[in-house]
């Protein structure tokens, strides 16, 4: 290849690198050979993955000179014909992994080698020539191992390594003879010694191509797979190239000169790659470091001074050196651990908050949003961005959340905050929330955290549940109704079939002319008979219907108010009905029909409701309250509503008698009967503007009271 | 012909409906029998005997619905009119396809009961008849020979005597002497008499 067509590759090269951030430029390059191969001429363009890319240039520069001064022993005639050449392995590896392109990289490493290390002059025109016979030997080696026997990179097949080999020893052959040939031409070597030279080249080569070349190729494999992962890596490895080679730097600006006695007072210079280094990788970075200087430091001392006096006082300064990486490192990690175990934390806390259902609030003690999750914003139709700042009150229809929140945070055992109120959406839409609270942040700067969840669907289905409850006992009504009616037309129909059979048995005889008198008076008096047995039949039915079932038992009234209130819970909330329970302490159980007792109670406090909504008024108020009276307990029920109005009012216990649009007028009437056959008493205490008073009252159950007397 | 027999089975398990029902159907001179549960009438009834059953659907232990059917299971005839005191359509329903006779609500009304006896008996009558005449046919049929009777199934069908002789491959006259033994032992004077006895003879095998 041309000189100057290498300088042009060179040059792009180097311009790249100029253009584009390395991380960007290092990830494009996965294309590997597969995609260098497809350019047939030197002389198109060349497409971004055909060039040598630039790091990995200079980092095989450099190793190549390190590695070849390193093997530069028992260097024939001065030149580098020595009896292992770890930069051939190095070469050829280069080559397999980055193909042709890099040519003009190696006779750039191969001629600044020839023009340093040897002991013998070689004019730089010598220099490119070996050069070029190296790295272009190597190019065919690489190229013959690439594409003519398909080489694994990562060596993964059984043929791979002994390919490797064969081409080690086959390739490391003419290479070996041109090169001794030129250098014999160039007149560096005679050419009587040629046939040793090339022998000693040529197992030279092939033992550094055997030993390093699969090292460098598995290297390789093992960073672009590294790299894969994470792009960043490289950046990671220019890095801690460039600090290696800072420690490097500063051995030689400390001993470059021979061991003098500025060697003391630059020995601090090594302070600067070891800070950085520990800064930057903790104490593992630190460690290694260390290990390095001492290793460079001991080396040196070999090259200038290995006096004991000499090294016990730079071992003294190690000392420090050590201690200060180490301890800094080890700061350095701490913090890095402390950091991702925070960001961990801090993640899982996100994740957990961005998949939540539920909307979680922070307010401060003035109950300003401080934080919200994403689902508030869904739950409340407002960006969360826009809620942080204000009030919460805006969000949840409590204007006492506060103190709510901080008397249960002060109580000396706080329990879960759990309340059921009403949400405000952005578009002004209400809906039922349940919150729960508690509390963090130190005193004096409290803070809550609220979470929110739409119990919508959960009314909805209580509501159902409410509906198909009372279907469930309209239908069981109906069924009994049916029944009784049923048994009840069996058994008054029993005495009229006798009654119309007698009847018409006197009508027929009564047809003849001469009839048996008895007889006729014997069937007449058996339809008396019939007749009132048909009667006492209905009068049973009626005693049976104004007892009830008859079954009494002994209920508890604060669990009978209760369950009759829950009944109606759905009504209270919506309407916003403040429903309150004045019960006596140590109220007594009574003996009753519960489920016709209940239905006293609900049909009571429905009225009650529905008075309070017809009022429109704001304050709508119901109290229950029980009490024992006269040696019974007496419950009342008053509203805030607007009274019953005056012509009703003496008339509101007959049937069909009502204030309501669609009401039937049974439910008081009902009621009353149903409490005087529990032995009580159902009236109208009190009615006019200030609401409605009902009363009644249940006899005590026998066994409690006669214990309590 | 056995002697009209017309007695009226009452089950009823209220004793007031039972003796009304008897003072009501004696009035209109019929014989009655009462019964205060199904299980009684099984115990005491005589299926040679003739009449009508009335019975209440609704009673304790065995109801009337299950009399009428342990009645079809014994292959009885009586005619049966049930009565109800909450008659609806699927119970009336059920009655009427075991086989009741007729359905009558309580309490009653008009002379439906003693008008719907009256078809009852009637009907009663005509079956025993019916059946009194069939087992003596079927008597008499035994008697026929072989020959004899697949000379009445072809005269059934409306052959000649010519060509039941062909079908047979017998002789005209020996037709004619197989016809006039069949009317002998059938006790048939005219053909058309023949024809009927071994249709209704047919029906009672099919």
């Amino acid at each position: 290849m041309p000189a100057w067509q290498a300088a042009i590759l060179l040059q792009s090269a180097l311009a790249q690198c100029v253009e584009k951030p390395l991380g960007e430029w290092e990830r494009r390059e996965q294309g590997g050979w597969a995609v260098r191969k497809r350019v047939t001429s030197w002389t198109d363009p060349l497409p971004d993955s055909m060039r040598p890319r630039i790091g990995l240039s200079l980092a095989y520069i450099v190793f190549y000179l390190i590695l070849d001064r390193i093997s530069f022993i028992e260097a024939l005639h001065g030149v580098d014909i020595t009896p292992w050449n770890p930069p051939a392995g190095l070469t050829v590896a280069l080559l397999l992994v980055g193909g042709p392109a890099y040519i003009p990289v190696i006779t750039i490493a191969a001629l600044c080698s020839s023009q340093i290390l040897p002991l013998a002059p070689i004019s730089p025109a010598w220099g490119l020539a070996t050069a070029l016979v190296i790295a272009g030997g190597y190019a065919a080696t690489a190229t013959l191992l690439r594409q003519g026997f398909g080489l694994d990179l990562g060596l993964k097949r059984g043929r791979d390594m002994p390919l490797v080999i064969g081409a080690a020893v086959i390739g490391a052959g003419p290479v070996a003879l041109a090169l001794v040939t030129t250098y014999a031409t160039a007149g560096i070597l005679p050419w009587f010694d040629l046939r040793e030279a090339v022998v000693q080249y040529w197992i030279g080569d092939a033992i550094g191509i055997v030993v390093f070349t699969p090292a460098f190729l598995l290297l390789w494999d093992f960073l672009r797979q590294t790299a894969t992962r994470s792009p960043l890596l490289w950046t990671a490895l220019a890095e801690g190239f460039v600090q290696y080679a800072s420690i490097i730097g500063a051995l030689i600006v400390i001993f470059g000169f021979g061991h003098n006695r500025y060697s003391f007072e630059l020995f601090y210079l090594l302070f600067l790659p070891l800070v950085w280094i520990a800064v930057r990788h903790g104490l593992p970075g630190a460690t290694a470091a260390v290990f390095v200087i001492q290793g460079g430091l001991i080396v040196s001392l070999e090259f200038v001074d290995s006096s004991v006096g000499a090294v016990r006082a730079f071992q003294l300064l190690m000392f420090a050196l050590a201690t200060t990486g180490l301890m800094l490192g080890a700061v350095v990690s701490e913090r890095h651990r402390v950091a991702l175990a925070l960001a961990e934390s801090q993640g899982r806390l996100s994740a957990i908050l961005n998949a939540a259902r539920d909307g979680v609030l922070t307010i401060n003690r003035r109950g300003v949003i401080e934080s919200a999750n994403p689902a508030v914003e869904e739950l409340f139709g407002c960006p969360t961005r826009l809620l942080l700042g204000t009030d919460v009150r805006n969000l949840v229809a409590s204007p006492d959340l506060l103190d709510v929140l901080a008397a249960n945070a002060a109580a000396t055992r706080p329990q879960p905050l759990r309340l059921e109120i009403e949400g405000r959406r952005e578009d002004g839409s209400i809906f039922p929330i349940e919150v729960t609270g508690g509390r963090f942040g130190s005193a004096g700067d409290e803070r809550y955290t609220l979470v929110i969840r739409d119990i919508t669907l959960r009314y909805q289905e209580e509501a159902r549940a409410q509906q198909h409850q009372s279907e469930i006992a309209q239908v069981s009504r109906l069924a009994t109704a049916d029944e009784m009616a049923s048994a009840l037309a069996h058994e008054i129909n029993q005495p009229l079939m006798a009654i119309t059979t007698y009847a018409r048995g006197c009508l027929r005889l009564l047809k003849h002319a001469t009839f048996d008198l008895d007889i006729v008076r014997e069937g007449v008096e058996q339809v008396v008979m019939q007749a009132e047995r048909a009667g006492d039949i209905i009068r049973r039915l009626r005693d049976f219907v104004r007892t009830g079932s008859g079954r009494r038992e002994v209920v508890d009234v604060k669990a009978l108010i209760e369950t009759t209130i829950s009944l109606a819970k759905i009504e209270i909330t919506q309407n916003a009905i403040d429903v309150q329970l004045r019960l006596a302490a140590n109220l007594p159980p009574v003996a009753v029909d519960r489920v016709q007792i209940e239905q006293v109670l609900i049909n009571l406090l429905r009225n009650a409701i529905d008075a309070l909504l017809s009022s429109g008024t704001s304050r709508r108020i119901i109290v229950v309250a029980a009490e024992i009276a006269n040696a019974a307990v007496e419950i009342t029920l008053s509203d805030s509503g607007p009274g019953i109005a005056d012509e009703v009012r003496s008339r509101i216990f007959e049937p069909f008698v009502t204030t309501k649009a669609d009401g039937m007028g049974m439910g008081l009437a009902i009621s009353r009967s149903i409490v005087e056959a529990q032995g009580g008493h159902l009236r109208l205490v009190a009615t006019g503007e200030g609401g409605t008073r009902f009363a009644f009252d249940l006899p005590i159950a026998e066994k409690t009271f006669a214990s309590l007397g | 012909m056995p002697p009209l027999d017309r007695t009226v089975f009452v089950i009823d398990d209220d004793e007031a409906v039972r003796k009304g029902l008897t003072f009501l159907l004696r009035a209109a001179e019929h014989r009655v029998e009462t019964f205060a549960s199904a299980g009684d009438f099984l115990k005491t009834y005589d299926e040679q005997r003739g009449g009508c059953l009335v019975l209440d659907i609704r009673m304790p232990g065995m109801t009337g619905l299950d009399l009428q059917h342990e009645i079809n299971a014994r292959g009885w005839h009586i005619p049966t009119i049930f009565i109800t005191g909450h008659g609806t359509v699927p119970i009336a329903i059920a009655a009427m396809k075991a086989g009741a006779f007729d359905f009558i609500e309580k309490p009653l009304r008009g002379d439906a009961l003693i008008e719907t006896l009256e078809r009852a008996f009637n009907q009663d009558e005509a079956q025993r008849q019916e059946r009194v005449e069939l087992a003596g046919l079927n008597a008499r049929a035994a008697a026929l020979t072989g020959r004899e009777r697949e000379i009445l199934k072809l005269v059934a069908t409306g052959e000649s005597n010519k060509v039941i002789a062909r079908q047979l491959g017998i002789s005209f006259r020996t037709v004619e002497l197989h016809r006039s033994h069949i009317l002998e032992k059938m006790g048939a004077r005219t053909l058309a008499e023949l024809i009927r006895i071994a249709i209704l003879l047919d029906q009672q095998r099919a």
